[in-house]
């Protein structure tokens, strides 16, 4: 670790190797799949990028947002899978994540959702009284976001070859002619907002396998993001740069991919990120943290300076959304990165995670 | 690592894992523990007791 | 996020800068090392470096147990794997660590049986879940980990379970620290001590550094005031003219380390001759192996490994970083060749190696004032 007050030329000189090699589309070398490239981080993103994009060839595709955007005539479009264990836990099951999942990609791409598809896969066994009460978690989630399933499909697997369920689902939102959203139209100076306390999801889940119980239930938060979406979309308009949900690796996972869509550098200010005192404290416990864990309903937004307040307010307003908060700001420099000011008073890189989070030995 | 439950005879104790689960601990190196203690582990045996020497 | 946590308030942190500038002779420049992979994690994930002035430069030592392991061990350990009927377990770190052929993560995904788990015992569990094949542990760490490994093996023995085994890997702190500090090209004024080792083998193992080698050492915990409260205590002892081992992890560490953990380290383990270090080369009395009355657990006896010496790469300079003489990116092929994603070195793979470490965390240098 370098620790002389200027970095010196070579330093520099490395430096900027780094993150021209960071900027690239990452090349996928790798021989087989392994589980670190589902896992959201930077095995995934070489996957993304470095296979899949080039080999489907789309420009549109290539942009890498949440939805595909259709400008003629005015849709959005969006695809997604649901493979989590176990299928219910507190706050919710497979059934709401897909719909609020699926909803959300359009609704963070500026489009109101209009209707989904599901594909089931299921697996030889499973229990259809489980099967009717997803089925109605469903029809319950797209109530209350508004939408509705059109169409679908079913097939069946062997024992073994599906972990009870897989749900896959596509979304179509129309496009609002409100926003104007795009990773481009972050500038500098910018402030960055989250729409509520981040990482309740993932540990809901990790708690939901665990055996025991904590003092707290954490419930997962998974919800429609439109009436989030709407109410920035209403408060700043045009002006409203760009949003995206925070999923699979987290509020710094969503970051750093618009980090490198944009080019800007993003400084976070951790004692700002809004996480409930029992999600930490079950972090703090399990040695994991709350910035790589997933969200299910929760959004961050990009506003410019003069509009944050205003937004903040609207955001503040939406049910679900008390805990809104402003939790940095875009710079110029480090292009591409993501900052974090610790809670104790230094700064850090808020990077991707290598792969699967490995647990530490030592 | 937060004691869930404990097996005296054993010298185990159950913990909180990082995934959620459970993790068996070996607590022959700390003497007897209770549920609510935090202990020191690595690699599954606490070496330990968080909070005192 | 609210940090209450005393250990983590910003406000003493602050405060405590001020008590290190207020310690330290102006103009002078500190070269203090932290031995402990822990160590270098905290540093890098509070960004404590931020608070400190410019004239303190903290180098990472090889207290990394994963980043050490050369490739030819890692090529034995494969070699087990492919092993018919094998389970081989092991760490998460471990299964990204280069051989001379691919990881132990390729090996899994080329059809290797190979399962990552938390703790030996889980390996011994497995053992008894699957009688019928034979389960392998990849045992790895400095003294930290070793009890663990012994406790298992000691029940494993009790229980008389047949099919499990025991790959040792375990390394031992004071020897590297001891070549380091006869190494003509290391500047350093003090140590960090590490504090998950001192918890087992105690403080006063560590008494040769201010005896022998006249640099003081302040065994440290984790949180970030713990290392910033080392680092003042080491630069009292140097301002005040004295050289001696201090504890500054007391609420946790003994001077005379855990008896019982000890004791079931010299039940179980023997030292080798010597062993090979990543990047250090031989170092006499370093490592562990199973001892004469738990050879039946013995991997190395029980399986044909090919015990092959390998180089390490031409371009590798794991051994400088380990040592501190260089900086993670004063390497050739750091960023560029070897990356986290595509290692060349160990100290790239693990979480809490110089290089990883650096290139995850820490290429954005803050400009400090110089006091």
């Amino acid at each position: 670790m370098s620790a002389s007050s200027e970095p010196t030329g070579r330093e520099q000189r490395i430096l900027r190797i780094i993150e021209t090699a960071r900027a690239k589309p990452p090349r996928f070398k790798d021989e087989r799949i392994t589980m670190a490239h589902g896992a959201g981080g930077r095995a995934s993103q070489s996957l993304i990028e470095g296979l899949l994009v080039p080999e489907l060839g789309s420009p549109r595709l290539a942009e890498l947002g949440d939805a595909g955007i259709l400008p003629e005539p005015g849709l959005a479009l969006t695809s997604d899978s649901f493979v989590v264990r176990p299928l219910r836990f507190p706050g919710g099951s497979i059934g709401e994540l897909a719909v609020n999942g699926t909803v959300n990609d359009l609704a963070v791409s500026g489009a109101r959702p209009l209707a989904l598809t599901l594909s089931l896969v299921l697996e030889e066994g499973l229990s259809a009284e489980v099967l009717r009460a997803e089925m109605q978690a469903v029809a319950r989630a797209a109530g209350q976001a508004d939408v509705e399933i059109v169409a679908g499909d079913t097939k069946v697997v062997e024992r073994g070859q599906a972990d009870q369920m897989y749900v896959c689902t596509t979304g179509v939102g129309v496009l609002d002619p409100r926003g104007a959203l795009s990773p481009a139209a972050i500038r500098p100076g910018d402030r960055i907002l989250v729409s509520g306390s981040i990482a309740d999801h993932g540990m809901a889940i990790m708690m939901a396998r665990g055996e025991f119980e904590l003092e707290a239930e954490i419930e997962s938060d998974t919800r429609s993001l439109w009436p989030a979406a709407d109410a920035l979309l209403e408060s700043a308009g045009a002006a409203l740069r760009c949003m995206r949900d925070a999923t699979r690796g987290g509020l710094a996972s969503a970051l750093n991919e618009l980090a490198r869509a944009s080019g800007v550098a993003m400084l976070v200010r951790e004692a700002d990120v809004p996480v409930r005192p029992d999600v930490a404290a079950a972090a703090e416990i399990l040695g994991i943290d709350p910035m790589y864990v997933a969200n299910e309903g929760k959004l961050v937004a990009f506003v410019p300076e003069a509009e944050a307040a205003a937004a903040l307010a609207a955001l503040r307003a939406v049910p679900g959304c008390s805990e809104a908060a402003e939790i940095g700001r875009v710079e110029e420099q480090p292009a591409g990165m993501v900052l974090l000011e610790t809670g104790f008073g230094g700064r850090r890189v808020m990077d991707l995670l290598a792969g699967d989070p490995l647990p530490r030995i030592c | 690592m937060l004691v869930v439950e404990v097996d005296l005879a054993e010298a185990l104790a159950t913990c909180a894992a990082a995934d959620g689960g459970r993790q068996l601990v070996q607590t022959d190196l700390v003497g007897p523990v209770s549920a609510g203690d935090k202990l020191l582990v690595h690699a599954g045996a606490a070496i330990a007791l968080e909070g005192s020497p | 996020m609210r940090y209450v946590d005393e250990f983590r308030d910003p406000e003493l942190g602050r405060a405590l800068a001020g008590e290190i500038v207020a310690t330290m002779q102006p103009g002078c420049h500190y070269k203090l090392m932290e031995v402990c992979g822990g160590h270098t994690h905290s540093i890098y994930k509070y960004g404590i470096a931020d608070l400190l002035p410019g004239n303190i430069e903290l180098v990472h030592g090889p207290g990394c147990p994963v980043c050490v392991i050369p490739m030819g061990r890692i090529d034995d350990a494969i070699a087990v794997a492919q092993q018919e009927r094998v389970i081989f377990t092991c760490f998460g770190d471990m299964v990204r660590v280069p051989g001379s052929d691919g990881t132990l993560l390729d090996a899994k995904a080329a059809g290797a049986d190979v399962r990552m788990v938390y703790s030996p015992l889980d390996a011994l569990r497995i053992a008894r879940e699957y009688p019928e094949r034979e389960v392998v542990f990849l045992a790895v760490g400095f003294e930290t980990t070793a009890p663990s490994t012994a406790l298992t093996l000691r029940r494993a023995r009790d229980e008389r379970v047949p099919n499990f085994s025991c790959l040792c890997n375990h390394v031992t702190i004071v020897p590297p620290l001891r070549a380091l500090l006869e190494s003509p090209d290391l500047r350093l004024d003090g140590f960090i001590g590490p504090g998950h080792v001192a918890t087992v083998v105690g403080a006063r193992p560590f008494e040769f550094i201010p005896r022998q080698y006249g640099r003081p050492v302040v065994i440290a915990g984790f949180e970030p005031l713990d290392v910033m409260q080392a680092i003042h205590m080491i630069l009292l002892q140097l301002r005040d003219g004295r050289c001696q081992v201090e504890n500054q992890y007391r609420r946790v560490v003994p001077y005379n380390g855990n008896p019982r953990a000890l004791e079931v380290l010299a039940e179980v383990f023997e030292l080798r001759p010597h062993f090979e270090w990543r990047g250090l080369g031989f170092i006499s009395q370093s490592a562990l192996r199973l001892s004469a009355a738990y050879a039946d657990f013995d991997a190395e006896r029980r399986y044909g490994v090919p015990g092959l010496r390998v180089a390490d790469p031409k371009a590798c300079q794991c051994g400088e970083v380990l040592k501190g003489v260089i900086k993670p990116w004063e390497c050739k092929v750091f960023g560029t060749a070897c990356t986290p994603e595509r290692a060349i070195g160990t100290c790239m793979v693990s979480a809490e190696g110089a290089c990883a470490a650096y290139y995850s965390y820490g290429r954005l240098t803050r400009e400090r004032q110089l006091v």
